[in-house]
């Protein structure tokens, strides 16, 4: 991977094709990985994506945990964004100690947002 | 029912400022078969308050003229009514008025002196303590089915959401154009799916929210923020909001305010009250937002020249709906302002609606002691 890939962490299997779809059919270079612990596998095999979209509540390792294993301050050239929900304020918090620069509330990542924000930070 | 209290010294406090009436009822105390007493006494209603508020008694007797006060008096500012332990009223006549009054405030019961006898006492205060662990019993027993009941509306939110959003996700992708184009019937059509799961998520993450505070686990973390920029960010990503339903959204910022908050919670709020303001104008209508520190008051308000509220007093209450002429249009769970005026409650502040000239709504937002 490199600065111009946009890692996807989601475990829904439906979500995370259609984030792979929208941002592919842009043309931008995207991975995607079912939990923390595959793309923690991932990152370490193949290198930092430009931008993870870390989703929070995730089996086997969630978010935090990933976040805490990945040490974000040793990846500078790595946005994190994360997903989340309304109810997920103190989980926002965490991750914002943890490295994450942003969050996306997951009920507004339409295609339009996703795109735009990639676009922000890429381009 | 054998209370629990009865297999242990039971702790008395009589509040009475006749001595010698103390004197008697001590002495039906002594001669008392079957329990334990500690008795304390005090002739003192302040004395007596201060004493009942450290809670380290099982039970309770109160003279019905004290000093300045009536027993009546301490029964109100001891808050009897919260309190698990039974107060029992003891007075030197029988009157129907003081029978009611008292036991209106809680109390356990009411006993007329001169009628007393150490088997009557002991009567009295064995079901009085009975009776009060039966209501705490039952109390304990309502406010675990309350929790259940919280946790399975989380739960059943949580897996209701999950799917829900991914229905708007692909909604979103074919309105999009990402299954290639779509003729205008098509795009009407989709269009009306996608709002309609919008709403259903918008309902689904309200009743979350209020899940949350509700079980007192919303926890906030303050960090000082530029307040003025913050607001004016926030009117910054809503303008598109406004205009794309034909309406415009102005600001009315003063500069330089900075405050301790949760940025996430507030942002919330604000969010709850742009969209309501939105949501409950018509096309061509003006919203401000508005920002002023004043005495060390700060007063953050939504100003919309919406349809207005008929009925102010329900605003704030869970699950109202207030009907207007475009409830019927917008929906609403009636959950929103009751999730935003607790959070501002627990921010330490406070949110209120009022009327403005245009017959609109103003909402604000007030907190104290901002430097």
């Amino acid at each position: 991977m490199n600065e111009k890939t946009v890692l996807i962490v989601e475990d829904d299997t439906d979500l995370r094709d259609a984030y792979v779809m929208i941002l592919e059919s842009e043309g931008y270079d995207v991975r995607s990985a079912e939990n923390g612990k595959v793309a923690l596998d991932l990152v370490s095999a193949e290198g930092d994506p430009g931008i993870i979209f870390l989703d929070l509540r995730m089996p086997v390792m969630d978010g935090i945990a990933f976040l805490k294993e990945y040490h974000a301050e040793e990846h500078e050239n790595t946005e994190i964004i994360v997903f989340s929900n309304y109810d997920a304020k103190s989980e926002i918090d965490e991750a914002y100690e943890l490295g994450a620069q942003r969050y996306v509330l997951k009920a507004r990542a339409a295609p339009k947002e996703l795109i735009r924000i990639v676009q922000t930070i890429l381009n | 029912m054998k209370p629990s209290g009865l297999e242990r010294t039971i702790r008395v406090l009589v509040v009475d400022d006749d001595e010698d009436d103390f004197f008697i009822l001590n002495r039906l105390f002594e001669s008392m078969k079957g329990a334990d007493y500690d008795v304390e006494w005090t002739p003192s209603s302040d004395e007596g308050i201060r004493m009942i508020k450290e809670a380290h008694h099982d039970v309770y007797l109160i003279d019905y003229r004290i000093d300045a006060r009536t027993g009546l008096d301490v029964l109100q500012e001891a808050d009897a009514m919260e309190r698990s332990e039974p107060f029992i009223l003891l007075t030197g006549v029988g009157d129907h008025d003081i029978e009611r009054e008292s036991l209106q405030l809680a109390a356990s019961d009411y006993i007329v002196k001169k009628e007393l006898t150490s088997e009557a006492l002991a009567r009295t205060i064995y079901y009085a303590l009975g009776r009060k662990e039966q209501e705490q019993q039952k109390i304990d027993q309502l406010v675990e089915l309350n929790k259940t009941k919280d946790e399975f509306i989380s739960i059943a939110s949580h897996q209701l959401r999950t799917p829900a959003t991914t229905v708007k996700q692909y909604i979103a992708m074919v309105v999009d154009g990402f299954g290639g184009t779509l003729n205008d019937k098509q795009q009407t059509l989709l269009s009306k799916a996608y709002d309609s799961n919008e709403r259903q998520l918008t309902i689904i993450n309200d009743l979350l929210k209020v899940a949350q505070i509700d079980a007192g686990r919303m926890e906030l973390v303050q960090r000082p923020i530029d307040m003025s920029a913050f607001l004016r960010d926030t009117a910054e990503d809503f303008r598109p909001i406004f205009a794309s339903a034909g309406q415009v959204l102005k600001n009315d910022i003063q500069d330089g305010i900075a405050w301790n908050t949760d940025e996430t919670a507030f942002r919330m709020i604000i969010d709850n009250l742009l969209e309501n303001a939105k949501k409950y104008s018509r096309k061509g209508a003006t919203t401000t937002l508005c920002l002023e520190l004043k005495e060390e008051t700060m007063s953050i308000a939504v100003v919309d020249e919406g349809v207005g509220v008929a009925d102010p007093d329900k605003l704030f209450q869970k699950f109202s709906r207030i009907e207007n002429e475009l409830s019927t249009v917008v929906g609403g769970t009636g959950l929103g302002l009751y999730w935003a005026k607790s959070v501002a409650q627990l921010m330490g502040g406070s949110l209120h609606y009022e009327r403005n000239d245009s017959g609109g709504s103003t909402f604000v937002l007030t907190f104290y002691d901002v430097k």
